[in-house]
């Protein structure tokens, strides 16, 4: 009943398999690189112990047989240096300078190797009993350690083949810990189930209905690559509909924006077409007119800013300055504008922005009353506050900001929007009129992580 | 003046000569003589340096002289007297080929060459020897190395003979079976068995008939030694008379 997917099926083993092959010529790679120079430190050693061996036996028994004259024993021990020994030359000598045994081997010349002869000279009780002459046989040693060095390098390269292949059956193992989990867990579903194979770490899903056949998948690599597909296709979507909701913010604001600016003009036409308009109704329709202006400019500037709920408050400012100019006049009111560079929310900045342009409309009405005279209008930063001042040079005024009476409807509307905005007012009154609002640094920037027109 | 320096001359001369001879017989001679291990005849640990070493030290005495033995192995002693360096060795039997390069001394003594085997040796226990090396051929003979008058007419006859470096050697190799005899100087022989196999001495049978008889064993004089003829005239004139 289980289809053979061969192809995932390899892949995954593969894998494995191919990682473990990497490791493995890299781990010969160094090793052969550290015995090559094992080799030549070996061979010099080599080349020591030879002298060494040779110049004992030569100092006892080749010594003791010379000094018995015992031609049998130097025969035997001489064929016992040779056979044990690298030797390119032996040629033992008596003391009357006749060779007593000799032995010599053809042996290529090596480059950089010394080719000297060693003589050693025997004595015992002060006689002098003859010399050796010997000459090392590199060439053997060379062949000598070479074969040795194989040998250790098939030994412990089969080491690492058995501790790989064994590595791999351990990994192979581990992976069915979480395998079984997930087949304990297909087995929830009803009508899916799985199998792991024993031979490998593959998983073979189907469906228990044989009414429709069975589904297969193999591989658990296919399935995680399956998963991921889902999740960046979910994404992709994800991304697209963010898009589409900012696209039908900035259409919605420019819309809020057009209807403002209709809305004024209504009123303006309704308000020319009105002969027997009193002045004092005049003003109250172009403070009116002024308000609507001002909550219509900041979703225009909004349509221009990269954030779709934040209003870079220096350019809001200046326009509304602007604004206030157009509506109400001059009047020979000069602004002073000093404003830093913030970004502030929406509703933070339209409210700021309509009690800037009351507080100045304040100033034109009663502070100077028809007289020239400044206005200043500043935003700084001052620890973690925003402070936003409206200030005059003029005689101040006669009733509280922050106690209005019933009456005063201005000063009650900017204390409903300082209220509404989680902001401070606070009055300075006598030798000039100053109002500033202070709002919290980390009321803006939790007002700007809000998530805008939330469901 | 002149009447009293010569006066003087004649009394002192004599005086002055007579010193001189004294001096000159007085004097000591020393004899260099390198010989080896032989037990019980030489031997650096033995009394008297061995038994034969204390029959030359003898003879030195009658002559006048006095020994000195050192000690080395058996070939380097008579390649060392046949250079000169040293007097002579001893006890060497009169081969003619040593007669190129050494002089002989009067006997040292006299021995005999015997034949032992082993009492459980079922090869030779009946066999008797009626003279003769071609007798010795289907047996494996053992000797000591430099045992010229064993190893030279068994290897004229053909017989195959195992050299062994020491006489303990050859003894012990008799015990294991190795070989079915060994011919070597009786004394010596016995002397090995007495001190390797104390208690198992009754299984050592030594054969009636000698190998060879009335040996006889001689100083080897170097003839490159300084007045080595005239020193030998005198030691065998010693010897002679310790003989009587």
């Amino acid at each position: 009943m289980v289809r053979n997917q061969g192809t995932q099926r390899k892949s995954f083993t593969h894998d494995v398999s191919l990682s473990i092959a990497s490791m493995f010529v890299l781990l010969l790679v160094l090793i052969t690189l550290g015995w090559t120079v094992s080799a030549i430190i070996l061979l010099q050693n080599s080349i020591k112990t030879e002298e060494k061996y040779i110049q004992s036996i030569l100092k006892s028994s080749i010594t003791k047989a010379l000094w018995e004259m015992d031609e049998k024993a130097l025969e035997t021990v001489a064929q016992s240096v040779i056979s044990n020994s690298a030797l390119a030359e032996f040629v033992v000598q008596n003391e009357e300078g006749h060779t007593v045994f000799s032995y010599s081997k053809k042996v290529p010349p090596l480059p950089f190797v010394s080719s000297e002869k060693s003589i050693f000279k025997h004595f015992e009780n002060s006689f002098y009993l003859g010399q050796t002459s010997y000459k090392i046989d590199v060439f053997s040693l060379i062949e000598r350690t070479g074969r040795n060095y194989l040998i250790y390098l098939f030994s412990v390269v089969s080491i690492f083949v058995f501790m790989l292949i064994s590595t791999r059956y351990i990994l192979l193992q581990r992976l069915r810990e979480p395998l079984d989990e997930i087949v304990s867990l297909i087995a929830t579903y009803g009508t899916l189930a799985a199998t792991i194979k024993d031979d490998d770490a593959n998983l073979s899903l189907y469906s228990k209905d044989e009414h429709h056949g069975y589904i297969e998948f193999e591989g658990i690599k296919g399935l995680l690559l399956s998963l991921r597909e889902t999740i960046l296709n979910q994404f992709k979507e994800l991304n697209k509909a963010i898009q589409d909701r900012e696209l039908l913010m900035r259409e919605l604001n420019h819309r809020i924006r057009n209807n403002l600016q209709l809305l004024a003009a209504i009123i303006n036409q309704q308000a020319d077409e009105s002969i027997s308009m009193e002045p004092r109704e005049r003003q109250i329709l172009n403070k009116l007119l002024g308000r609507i202006d001002t909550i219509s400019e900041a979703y225009g500037l909004l349509l221009e800013t990269r954030k779709i709920n934040g209003i870079e408050m220096g350019s809001y400012l200046s326009a509304i300055c602007g604004l206030f100019y157009q509506t109400v006049g001059n009047g020979g009111l000069e602004i002073n504008l000093r404003v830093m560079s913030v970004v502030f929310p929406l509703d933070v900045a339209i409210a700021s922005g309509l009690i800037v342009y009351e507080l100045l409309t304040n100033t034109a009405m009663h502070a100077y009353a028809g007289r020239s005279g400044n206005a200043n209008v500043s935003l700084q930063q001052e620890e973690n506050t925003f402070v936003l001042t409206v200030s005059d040079q003029g005689p101040g005024s006669p009733v509280s900001l922050l106690h209005p009476p019933e009456t005063v409807l201005g000063f009650r509307f900017i204390n409903a929007l300082a209220a509404q905005i989680n902001a401070q007012l606070e009055e300075q009154n006598g030798n000039g009129y100053s109002v500033s609002l202070k709002i919290g640094v980390d009321t803006i920037q939790t007002a700007m992580n809000k998530e805008l027109y939330s469901t | 003046m002149k009447m009293r320096y010569l006066v003087s001359i004649l009394l002192v001369w004599p005086l002055l000569w007579g010193s001189f001879i004294t001096d000159n017989i007085s004097a000591e001679e020393v004899l260099s003589f390198a010989i080896g291990e032989w037990a019980p005849f030489t031997g650096k640990e033995l009394p008297s340096f061995g038994l034969i070493s204390s029959v030359v030290q003898e003879a030195c005495a009658k002559a006048g002289i006095t020994p000195r033995f050192d000690f080395f192995p058996w070939p380097r002693a008579e390649y060392l007297v046949k250079t000169g360096r040293y007097f002579a060795t001893f006890p060497y039997l009169h081969i003619p080929e040593r007669e190129q390069s050494f002089y002989f001394s009067e006997p040292l003594f006299r021995s005999q060459l015997i034949i032992i085997t082993m009492k459980n040796n079922k090869k030779t226990e009946h066999f008797e020897y009626g003279g003769g090396p071609e007798a010795l051929k289907p047996f494996r003979i053992g000797t000591t190395a430099g045992s010229y008058a064993v190893i030279y007419p068994l290897k004229r006859a053909g017989v195959v003979i195992e050299e062994s470096n020491t006489i303990d050697l050859a003894i012990q190799k008799l015990y294991s079976g190795r070989l079915d005899f060994i011919i070597d100087e009786y004394r010596v022989a016995k002397d090995a068995i007495q001190r390797l196999y104390a208690a198992k001495e009754d299984r050592f049978v030594f054969l009636n008939r000698p190998f060879a008889d009335q040996l006889e064993y001689r100083l080897l004089v170097s003839k490159n030694y300084p007045d080595a003829l005239e020193i030998l005239e005198r030691l065998n004139k010693a010897l002679l008379e310790l003989q009587h």
